[in-house]
């Protein structure tokens, strides 16, 4: 794995005018994957993906200058990203005419329609399963399946109490295992 | 125990028999143990370093400067990180079935995509590189039209003074030259030419022999702070010229 800049020696160069677009894209080379695969898995779609994540960078690029290191940066990419996911997904379905009743399936019929879908396997009903969550619930899993992200932190990413979020996910979990073993 | 007097009254007033039992404790302790607890305490945490405690609970070892200190926190901090479990162990617990499915990945990504997220970034954000901006057309045709109508005042001045003899026009020029001085005087040069349109601007300029276009074209890649004032144009009239071929020679 390649070697990254502190984020605090990254942050001052992003400060100086002479150094602002090498330490921008040594930020997004740092936390690119990470911050792809947590929109993907909302999003689903990888152009869909895209479009936000580029979006999510441009918030970056004018805001870096104002963010009061008062969180980690990376929290702080995070929430961005999720915010603008959140956003994509509601304009997407208010697009689609999607009602409420019909929003546990819209997401789990686009993972469907993935090319690779293969509803034999288990990972894939894992997704199915997961899709169908709220989306707060949804973040949550995913956020501590798969990023295995600690309490305290997701509390700063998603601006919830870590009790909620304990309970958030153990709900989540007991949702998720009676749709695999019933399906 | 001190006795509190209120609450002995109290009891002698609510019971008499539970007041004349004696108040002393009836449990026992091991001898010394408050005095050897600290050390226990510690040596729990600290299983490394060996503590003892003399009689008077004055520790018998030396311990390092500002130990105290920060023991409190760090106590917190381990107790914090012993009672957390890790995400791995939680869902083992929760779910053994989902932990067991297991986290492969299932969505695949164009090859290559990663490599270029960075430099699709810097194309959407706005430009901070030295701009090349198209000048106003407006503009460079009056800073022409300034240069032309001084460029014409000048000859006229040569021909009045240079030839010193009347000149059947000479009243004309005069008009002209009283006219010519009282905008220069009032420094109403940029009224004047507001007024008139870009198409009349551009006709004069092409009928007395510039040619537009070419300086249109030269304008677009000269930077605001280099051109001329228009008080250039009325000292000399080879201002625009010399402007022209300066920019020529830079490209």
């Amino acid at each position: 794995m390649a070697e990254h800049q502190d984020d605090k020696e990254l942050l001052l160069e992003f400060k100086n005018e002479a150094t602002k677009e090498r330490a921008y894209t040594a930020i997004i080379k740092k936390y690119q994957e990470k911050l792809y695969w947590h929109i993907r898995r909302m999003v689903l779609d990888h152009d869909d993906t895209n479009d936000v994540l580029q979006n999510m960078f441009i918030k970056v690029w004018n805001n870096l200058d104002n963010f009061r290191e008062d969180s980690q940066l990376y929290t702080w990419m995070y929430r961005i990203a999720t915010n603008e996911s959140l956003t994509f997904l509601d304009k997407q379905k208010k697009r689609s005419a999607v009602s409420i009743s019909d929003d546990d399936s819209y997401m789990s019929n686009k993972l469907v329609a993935d090319k690779d879908f293969d509803g034999n396997k288990l990972e894939w009903k894992l997704q199915m399963a997961i899709q169908r969550l709220p989306e707060k619930q949804k973040i949550v899993f995913n956020l501590r399946y798969f990023d295995e992200m600690p309490y305290e932190e997701m509390s700063r990413v998603l601006e919830t109490s870590e009790g909620a979020l304990k309970a958030s996910y153990h709900h989540a979990v007991k949702k998720i295992e009676d749709f695999i073993l019933n399906h | 125990m001190t006795s509190n007097k209120e609450i002995s009254a109290e009891l002698l007033s609510l019971s008499p028999t539970l007041a004349a039992i004696p108040n002393t404790n009836v449990f026992s302790v091991p001898d010394n143990y408050f005095n050897e607890l600290p050390a226990s305490v510690l040596q729990l945490l600290q299983p490394d370093q060996s503590f003892s405690f003399g009689k008077a609970g004055i520790p018998s070892m030396t311990v390092p400067e500002g130990y105290f200190d920060g023991l409190a926190s760090s106590i917190l901090s381990r107790i914090k990180s012993q009672a957390e479990e890790t995400a791995s162990e939680e869902i083992s617990s929760l779910s053994p079935s989902i932990a067991a499915i297991g986290k492969k990945n299932i969505f695949s990504v164009p090859e290559g995509y990663f490599d270029g997220i960075s430099t699709e970034a810097l194309k959407n954000i706005a430009p901070q590189a030295k701009v090349v901006e198209l000048k106003p057309k407006t503009r460079i045709l009056k800073y022409m039209a300034a240069a032309v109508v001084a460029g014409v005042i000048g000859l006229s001045i040569f021909n009045l003074t240079g030839t010193k003899k009347q000149d059947s026009n000479s009243g004309y020029q005069a008009d002209l030259m009283a006219q010519a001085n009282t905008i220069l005087k009032n420094k109403s040069f940029d009224k004047e030419l507001n007024a008139l349109s870009d198409k009349d601007i551009e006709q004069y300029l092409e009928a007395n022999g510039e040619d537009v276009d070419a300086a249109l074209v030269a304008s677009t890649v000269v930077d605001d702070n280099n051109l001329p004032s228009v008080e250039e144009y009325i000292i000399d009239d080879n201002t625009l010229e010399n402007f022209l071929k300066k920019v020529n020679l830079n490209n």
